[in-house]
């Protein structure tokens, strides 16, 4: 199960749906192919928009009888990535019966400031993990001004 | 070339990356033609109180494998001793092209790195 995040949409993942259903192998020589299921996250795309007060563990707990139930795949992985990282890490938590491996881009928890990095044993590594790291305190001070409007006053957007 | 869309590897287009002018009309599209914008955001503030992104960094009880995929220029970033902290985290991958979507800003990328999850599937 492949979970989108925002501003995106089960478009996100069509360049790699057909190669995964693909006979291939892994790096160590083991084969693998894949079912694919790609869902729109309530409120995206031809979903329905989430009733009041629905939160993303209930959209975990959906696509759970989505994928068991409904399906009938007594097991599966999940990948998340953005805000389709909320409802996956929800299925790696309180699903595990039937969520046995669990793949992100993206993790639904506040990044650790950098102030933070000794006392809670985070080193970077490498010039790469630096980069990153300063994309992303990059984004906090100068990018995230939409996150504040759609928090708080996400109803606005219905008179633009 | 494209400006650079936030979040995004400049090379947008580029190489492995799908993510051309078509790609952003079609992504627009999908959202203006189900006119779905407005609801798609309910879920920011639906979670704002529930924590959708948490401050506490707790191990779950689960044991099952976790892989983790990061790329170069996305806006949230994660370090392995971070990601660690949450989960049985059996593999950190690290691409320097891609962005917020690798699903089309690097897909070759993102689908071996899929597929390593054969390697801790249980059947």
């Amino acid at each position: 199960m492949l979970n989108h995040g925002w501003p995106g949409s089960f478009l996100e993942f069509v360049p790699t749906i057909m190669p995964l259903t693909e006979a291939a192998t892994t790096t160590t020589g083991g084969n693998v192919s894949f079912h694919v299921v790609v869902p729109s996250l309530p409120g995206f795309a031809f979903s329905s928009a989430p009733p009041a007060n629905w939160t993303t563990i209930d959209t975990a707990r959906v696509y759970n009888t989505l994928m068991t139930k409904v399906l009938g795949y007594e097991k599966f992985a999940v990948f998340g990535t953005d805000w389709g990282s909320a409802p996956s890490y929800s299925l790696y938590e309180s699903y595990n019966q039937s969520t046995r491996v669990a793949h992100f881009a993206f993790i639904p928890f506040l990044p650790i400031p950098r102030a933070q990095f000794e006392e809670q044993n985070i080193t970077l590594n490498s010039s790469l993990l630096e980069f990153e790291q300063q994309q992303t305190e990059a984004w906090s001070a100068t990018g995230n001004a939409y996150l504040l409007l759609q928090n708080t006053k996400a109803s606005m957007f219905n008179s633009l | 070339m494209l400006k650079q869309p936030i979040g995004s590897d400049p090379r947008a287009g580029i190489g492995p990356s799908k993510l051309d002018h078509n790609e952003i009309l079609r992504s627009v599209s999908l959202y203006c033609l189900t006119q779905s914008f407005v609801s798609s955001v309910f879920m920011y503030f639906q979670n704002a109180v529930t924590g959708g992104f948490r401050q506490n960094y707790t191990r779950p009880m689960t044991d099952a494998p976790m892989l983790y995929s990061a790329f170069k220029y996305n806006v949230g970033f994660w370090p392995p001793d971070a990601v660690a902290k949450v989960g049985n985290l059996v593999e950190y991958f690290n691409h320097d092209f891609g962005g917020h979507f690798p699903g089309v800003d690097n897909p070759p990328a993102l689908i071996q790195d899929l597929r390593e999850i054969g390697r801790y599937w249980e059947y």
